[in-house]
């Protein structure tokens, strides 16, 4: 029997708690892990004017982007599986958000600072480049160089960052909020010690028990858990290692619906707010899609994705 | 050159003949090949179901089974018309096939020596003096069952052996000249060598595969989803069972069924996403 | 049977790696001449991927970072921040850069092309690459040879080379050797000890001067002088080379 906790909310009220204007954080890295069940809530509520700091949320990005929802993003790298992000790049360019660029390493720095509780972290990256030299909303909260004032070596250091919201997947946590996950974490587990509020969306929720009996793939302590939401193959059309294999098809879908605002909108019309919840969407999606993006048990792809079904 | 097995049910199920006997598996039920012997309208099977099987109910409600022979130590209302024996009475009987006897020396009570005097009857013992009753072998023509995984070659795993009676099963299954597996999920030859405890049957004894995801909806399957009781409790009496033959062929196939049932119930009953590991 | 532009490539970044070096790749061709040099020159090679996945053994060619088969055959998974955090602590000895524009200091630019407050066309931006450029000790380039990618001077610096010359990565505290090459479809290049300027190595078989200068907005050194022409190495590593991509998902030209 699964405890029940205040933290086990429905993916409708996670989204629901998310404030216009709020300083958020997605967790994922390229097409895996990316929360975009979330995401989508968020487009179905309607969200907008948000800031968004992230490291891996391409995914997530670009969808908020394509529908008008961002208005400030610190970016260290957004690409689609082919090719540039065009809602990202299109609102940049049409100066509708502003951004600040960082390095991976540099903005999971200021995550890690919040995360350890600290005023800033010593970095060697980012400065001597652009990254450094051109600052815009972050200006003089970014990165500086700095002399270490024991030895006189020079680096940088970079401020903390916690953000109001960190919303990351993961494959399966219990009622009270501990985490777990296969494979590579990206980083989640920093901007979740890093931020104010975090909530999770999980593959499966599982009992505390079965969590203690395989704790070697616990990435996440629940006192850092605010909100727990059951969100089965939520990281679609992403992939999360060893459930699901990422959906190319649907991946390009929303990448060729980005090349215009009207082809974008046309796809949230369909896909997002043409669907009434979740559920609704992957029965869209349809199950027999659903199952064929299997995770071989073995090496985590889908066998007909890559090609290897015989 | 490994012989590729993996088959669509219609190809499967085509090779099952009028008239075939079939052995079924409580626990291992493949409701997507039932789906398809009912579509196909196959007539006058012969069922040995071993434990009371949902799937030998639907194939008598669908009138495709003329004969059932349920190995069960409870009541067999559930499937009418069903002779009821022990299961271990049933379990020996397939046993001796396998192991080529003619017959397995089984406690019989009397009253199956004289409802069906052709399987079970009384013979002189063959060491010591007196009399033992005998049940004959069972040669069925179709094994039909639900496994966890199988690659294209047809190595099968079911779900981890937490007792003896999936080791049963696979031993059982090789009475059958023609063995039939829906399985969960088509998985690499890697990671059918990752879990080699599992319980193999030797890919040669498997005649073909399909693939179902769900495969044993609305039975349970063990380690992967939960019974779906809400369906198999209506379906318990004898009109339930014709409503729900009904319901099966409204769906032109097991995809078909599965998005009727919706993503949001299936999920509601599955345990364990990732599989038996 | 004479090496594709894309193979040369390939073999050219290989030859950059030594035996035993720790190698960060990404996506695309620089993956190739990781799983290439590993099988020729370098079998003690380690490749580790910024998402965390260290000295992995596909049997397939990965098709992203964190592509699901790099993590089953990996010795560890663990997060970009542990395999970013190896970079700066100048553990990785090899890293390959692509990037939309390469300036003479073998300065990149991924982030924008034009004003960054007002950008004619945005860019994906730095990802891991300002990271690796940081503090990797070599960094190889690879990329087309097109003449808008190769101006004077960046407008955006998004990973440093030798920024505007000698002793400027010093200055900033920056660890590594910088770019060593710069390996494109024309040629392959690196950079003169003293200015830091690009300077040509070997010219292609089949390219021609001044096709070079036509697509390089800027003087590259050693131009006037005899150019040594790319070797093809033999056939049995070219059959090696094909065999690694037979679903030509790297391997197009």
């Amino acid at each position: 029997m699964k405890e029940t906790s205040k933290k086990l909310i429905s993916l409708e009220e996670a989204a629901a708690l998310v404030p216009d204007g709020a300083n958020i954080s997605f967790g994922g890295f390229a097409e895996t892990n990316n929360p975009l069940s979330f995401v989508r809530q968020m487009i179905r509520a309607g969200k907008k004017h948000l800031e968004i700091s992230g490291m891996g949320d391409a995914q997530s990005v670009e969808l908020l982007c394509g529908a008008g929802a961002v208005d400030l993003v610190r970016v260290s790298n957004y690409m689609a599986k082919n090719g540039r992000c065009p809602n990202f790049c299109r609102c940049v360019e049409q100066g509708t958000i502003r951004t600040e660029d960082y390095s991976h390493f540099g903005i999971t720095n200021r995550f890690f600072a919040a995360a350890m509780g600290l005023p800033f972290m010593p970095v060697k990256v980012m400065i001597g480049s652009d990254l450094c030299e051109v600052q815009n909303f972050d200006k003089g909260k970014k990165v500086m160089e700095f002399d270490d004032p024991f030895s006189g070596e020079r680096c940088g250091i970079v401020p903390k960052l916690a953000p109001d919201f960190a919303v990351i997947h993961v494959a399966r946590a219990d009622a009270e909020g501990n985490c777990q996950l296969y494979g590579i974490t990206s980083s989640i587990e920093i901007i979740a010690r890093a931020a104010k509020n975090v909530i999770v969306t999980a593959e499966e929720i599982v009992d505390t028990e079965e969590i203690r009996r395989t704790n070697h793939f616990t990435v996440l302590p629940s006192f850092f858990v605010d909100h727990v939401a059951h969100c089965p193959f939520g990281a679609y059309p992403g992939g999360v290692f060893t459930y699901y294999d990422y959906d190319l098809e649907h991946l390009d879908l929303i990448t060729r619906s980005g090349k215009s605002p009207d082809t974008m909108t046309a796809y949230f019309d369909e896909w997002v707010r043409g669907t009434e919840n979740e559920a609704a969407f992957f029965d869209k999606v349809g199950i027999r899609h659903l199952m064929e993006l299997r995770a071989d048990p073995y090496s985590g792809v889908s066998l007909r994705n890559r090609r290897q079904f015989l | 050159m490994k012989k590729k097995k993996l088959v669509t049910a219609e190809q499967a199920v085509s090779l099952i003949q009028n008239g075939s006997s079939i052995v079924l598996f409580d626990g291992y039920e493949p409701m997507s090949l039932i789906q398809e012997l009912l579509r196909q309208n196959k007539r006058r099977l012969c069922l040995y179901s071993c434990g009371l099987t949902f799937a030998a109910a639907l194939l008598s409600a669908g009138g495709a089974a003329d004969d059932i022979l349920a190995g069960c130590d409870s009541d067999s209302r559930f499937i009418p018309g069903a002779l009821c024996v022990g299961r271990d009475i049933l379990h020996a009987q397939l046993a001796a096939a396998v192991s080529e006897s003619d017959y397995a020396a089984a406690e019989v009570p009397e009253r199956l020596l004289e409802e069906a005097p052709e399987l079970y009857r009384r013979t002189c013992r063959v060491f010591g003096t007196g009399t033992q009753t005998a049940a004959a072998a069972l040669h069925p023509d179709v094994a039909v069952l639900h496994v966890a995984r199988a690659d294209f070659y047809g190595n099968i795993q079911l779900a981890p052996p937490a007792d003896m009676r999936s080791a049963d099963v696979l031993c059982l299954a090789r009475a059958a000249k023609t063995v039939i597996v829906s399985a969960e999920q088509i998985v690499s030859d890697d990671a059918i060598r990752m879990n080699a405890l599992r319980g193999l049957l030797d890919p040669e004894a498997v005649t073909c595969v399909v693939e179902a995801p769900y495969g044993a909806h609305p039975t349970a399957f063990a380690t992967r989803y939960r019974a779906d009781t809400a369906l198999l409790k209506a379906a318990k009496t004898g009109e339930g069972s014709a409503a729900f033959v009904q319901r099966l062929l409204s769906f032109p196939d097991w995809n078909g069924y599965l998005a009727g049932l919706g993503f949001e119930r299936l999920i509601s009953l599955t345990t364990n996403r990732r599989g038996e590991s | 049977m004479s090496w594709t532009k894309d193979e040369l490539m390939i073999a050219a970044a290989a030859e950059v790696i030594e035996n035993r070096d720790i190698a960060l790749v990404g996506i695309g061709l620089p993956v190739m001449a990781a799983m290439f040099a590993k099988h020729t020159t370098a079998p003690d090679l380690k490749l580790i991927y910024e998402s965390g996945a260290i000295d992995a053994l596909p049997k397939d060619l990965p098709q992203g970072p964190g592509d699901f088969p790099l993590l089953r055959t990996s010795t560890m998974t663990t997060s970009l921040f542990d395999a970013l955090g190896y970079v700066q602590r100048g553990k990785v000895d090899i890293a390959f850069l692509g990037a939309a524009q390469i300036d003479q200091y073998g300065n990149l630019n991924a982030t924008v092309i034009g004003d960054y407050m007002h950008p004619d066309c945005r860019l994906p931006g730095s990802g891991g690459a300002n990271d690796m450029g940081s503090g990797a000790r070599k960094i190889v380039v690879i990329s087309r040879h097109l003449r808008r990618k190769f101006p004077a001077r960046v407008s955006y610096i998004t990973t440093p080379g030798f920024l505007s010359g000698p002793g400027e990565r010093e200055r900033h505290g920056l660890g590594g050797e910088g770019p060593v090459r710069v390996v494109t479809d024309l040629g392959v290049f690196g950079f003169d000890d003293e200015t830091k300027r690009m300077r040509i190595l070997s010219i292609h078989p089949g390219t021609s001067k001044q096709e070079i200068i036509d697509n390089t907005q800027f003087e590259i050194l050693g131009m006037d002088k005899e150019i040594p022409v790319t070797a093809e190495k033999s056939e049995e590593l070219h059959r090696l080379l094909q065999s690694l991509d037979p679903q030509h998902i790297y391997i197009k030209n």
